[in-house]
């Protein structure tokens, strides 16, 4: 069922960078992609509230919010999740969650098997494999030498999509979102119950991890 | 742009006078502004010159406009409209009562602009100006007379918001406590808290207002928690109290935790000042003093381990379970002297440390094992807590007396340890000195204390804009 819907929000706070954009009517009205480090949380409302002035927007004028729900940085998926969160309860928007690695895999361009990759620390990765829109392996915390091996069962050619320089990893692009592109792909993604929109960090805390 | 004439800015007041020499003569304003201490004058500047001004008495909940001028090449540029606008910013902001003015019969263009800014006609007053009438004008201000902050707690493993109407009186508070969460941990586990509070928060939040029968739009301003605490914690209370100033236009105020904890005791009743507070937690021990609202001053603190962590850590030597505070109360109340500990630095400062207790207990209870003797914990827990209570009414009876103060009000999770407060109530009994205690409800984290401080924090002009950041760990200012 296509949605009436003619307004989207989308925020993905899940790494250092806001990217954030207002679309209307099939065009991005107005957008801010950046990296701010360790400052995210003091300047995401900021820019956000830019994005709105920017565009002539009121929040109210929004009918829908698309919000990245993970994984990534724990602290910054909860920057954008609480505003989304908050948002959507208070003035009754709908609102669905997508993974960042969908956003990743929907924004790239290529042919081949896109394997969008995020640093999780110790040799791991979260990662998910898509073969254009469809998901092959579902988006996980997994061992990057057990990715590697995966993807070489699969005797295809693929592409990791990544921003980070750190992973030993060959055949990377960049991350770049197409916005208009993820809000067009998931604007009728189901909607969830504000309350029960919650972050998918993909990873236990360490203390459960350890009390087994 | 409007500035605040200051008392000792000489040049300006000269500036005024000689601008509105048709007005005031020479030395007038220094006379009536620097000695009378309810004379106010906001000022209009245009290239850094003064082209208007508004005269006026801020007289304790009322505010009267003596003289009110636009330089005649300026007027009618909404200039005066401006200066009207912020005179009503300010006397919505200190919460007064009413404005005053009088105004000659003939005026016709000044009553026309006091009328659309809600003023009415009170009376006549006869021949006011020589042989011209005068109007007395009286603008009220009901709408902003009840000041509602929505207070947002979750610097730890405690969700809570609550709606406090002027300060004072709790309207509804909801604390969700994850404490059953953090209990298998032995402590609370930090992302397990971050996570916990922004799976809670639109489900706190909701029967917060429900139980107060009230929607967003009826709050005067959004408190929140800024620090000190788990910084994971206080961003989720944080971000959501930017993003509900930011969808419903209101104003927002960064509340010190710590603070909070004093205000707490303004919800049994008022504070009275000058007082001393003392703030006893799992994160803080401190002795601060207070002359006024919003002015803190501290006098000294723990130089190691706060208190309720002493007591935590207690607790986990004779296998007590988290939180061990309540516990080890329970149990000093039933134990009998026999352990000797010693007094950690029993001194003449205003300073408290806590770890070398700890120490202390740990190896009581490891030389008892060595020698095969069985600890009695509730004669530990006697012996532990009564050298707690005697270092801490000791330093703030002294507090209280140097600084020659008669108020006293305990704040803090530990301040609803039933041992320490029965010591302190006997002490300021026979000294004579008025005291306070929070409700144990609000001894602990919540959102009432914050969203009252929130409300003197208010009436201080204090606000924040939207890229209000959590600190983990930051000074009570």
């Amino acid at each position: 069922m296509r949605s009436n819907c003619l307004n989207y929000f989308y925020i993905d706070t899940s790494s250092s960078f806001l990217y954030s954009g207002i679309v209307s009517n099939n065009k991005v009205i107005s957008f801010i992609k950046k990296n701010y480090n360790k400052d995210l949380s003091k300047y995401a409302l900021v820019e956000i509230e830019n994005l709105f002035k920017k565009a002539n927007f009121e929040p109210s004028n929004i009918d829908k919010i698309i919000v990245v729900s993970g994984p990534g940085s724990f602290t910054g998926i909860r920057i954008g999740m609480t505003f989304a969160k908050i948002f959507a309860w208070s003035l009754k928007k709908e609102i669905t969650t997508i993974t960042s690695l969908d956003a990743m895999a929907t924004s790239c361009e290529s042919n081949k098997i896109k394997v969008p990759v995020i640093d999780a620390r110790r040799g791991f990765v979260y990662a998910g494999v898509y073969k254009a829109q469809d998901v092959i392996l579902e988006n996980q915390y997994i061992k990057l030498n057990d990715l590697k091996n995966y993807l070489d069962t699969l005797n295809e050619e693929y592409i990791f999509i990544s921003n980070d320089d750190k992973l030993p990893i060959e055949n990377k692009i960049k991350y770049d979102p197409n916005i208009l592109k993820i809000v067009e792909i998931f604007k009728d993604k189901k909607n969830i119950n504000p309350h029960l929109v919650e972050p998918d960090y993909l990873k236990q805390t360490e203390a459960e991890e350890n009390l087994g | 742009m409007i500035a605040v004439l200051e008392k000792n800015d000489i040049n300006r007041i000269k500036e005024l006078e000689e601008k509105f020499s048709n007005i005031f003569l020479d030395g007038d304003i220094e006379n009536d502004f620097i000695n009378n201490p309810y004379t106010k004058y906001i000022i209009y500047l245009i290239d850094n010159k003064i082209v208007g001004f508004i005269n006026y008495y801020e007289i304790y909940d009322r505010l009267e406009i003596v003289n009110f001028n636009v330089l005649d090449f300026f007027q009618n540029k909404g200039i005066g409209s401006k200066l009207l606008d912020y005179l009503i910013k300010i006397v919505e902001n200190k919460k007064l009562n009413n404005i005053t003015l009088e105004v000659r019969i003939d005026n016709d263009k000044a009553i026309h602009l006091y009328r659309k800014y809600g003023f009415k006609q009170v009376s006549i007053r006869k021949n006011y100006y020589g042989n011209v009438d005068g109007i007395l004008m009286e603008k009220e201000m009901i709408d902003v007379k009840d000041v509602y902050v929505l207070g947002i707690e979750s610097s730890c493993d405690e969700t809570s918001f609550s709606i406090v109407k002027n300060g004072i009186t709790e309207i509804a508070t909801v604390i969700s406590s994850q404490i059953d969460i953090h209990k298998k941990f032995g402590g609370v586990v930090p992302e397990i808290a971050s996570r916990a509070h922004i799976k809670n928060i639109t489900f706190v939040l909701e029967e917060c207002l429900e139980k107060a029968k009230m929607s967003m739009d009826d709050i005067t301003a959004i408190a929140v928690t800024y620090g000190p605490g788990l910084i994971g914690s206080l961003l989720v209370g944080v971000e959501c109290a930017k993003t509900l100033a930011f969808l419903y236009k209101k104003p927002l105020i960064p509340v010190h935790h710590i603070s909070g904890h004093i205000y707490a005791n303004n919800l049994v009743k008022r504070l009275e000042f000058p007082l001393i507070a003392l703030v006893i937690s799992g994160g803080h021990t401190e002795l601060i003093l207070m002359e006024k609202d919003y002015s803190f001053k501290k006098l000294g603190g723990t130089l190691d381990d706060a208190v309720g962590e002493c007591y935590d850590k207690v607790g986990r030597v004779i296998n007590i379970s988290y939180p061990a505070g309540p516990i080890i109360d329970k149990m000093a109340h039933v134990g009998k002297s026999k352990y000797n500990l010693p007094i950690p630095l029993n001194d003449d400062s205003f300073n408290f440390s806590f770890s070398g207790l700890k120490s202390a207990v740990i190896n009581l209870v490891h030389n008892e094992e060595q020698r095969g003797n069985e600890i009695n914990k509730e004669d530990l827990a006697y012996s532990f807590q009564n050298v707690v209570i005697e270092v801490l009414t000791k330093k703030t009876l002294k507090a209280l007396k140097e600084y020659k103060v008669k108020h006293l009000i305990l704040a803090g999770g530990v301040a609803a340890n039933t041992g320490i407060r029965e010591k302190f109530k006997e002490l300021c009994e026979f000294n004579n000195i008025d005291y306070t205690f929070p409700s144990i409800k609000y001894s602990t984290d919540n959102a009432a204390m914050i969203a009252a401080s929130g409300y003197y924090a208010f009436i201080e002009g204090r606000r924040s804009n939207l890229s209000l950041n959590p600190i983990s760990s930051c000074e009570l200012k």
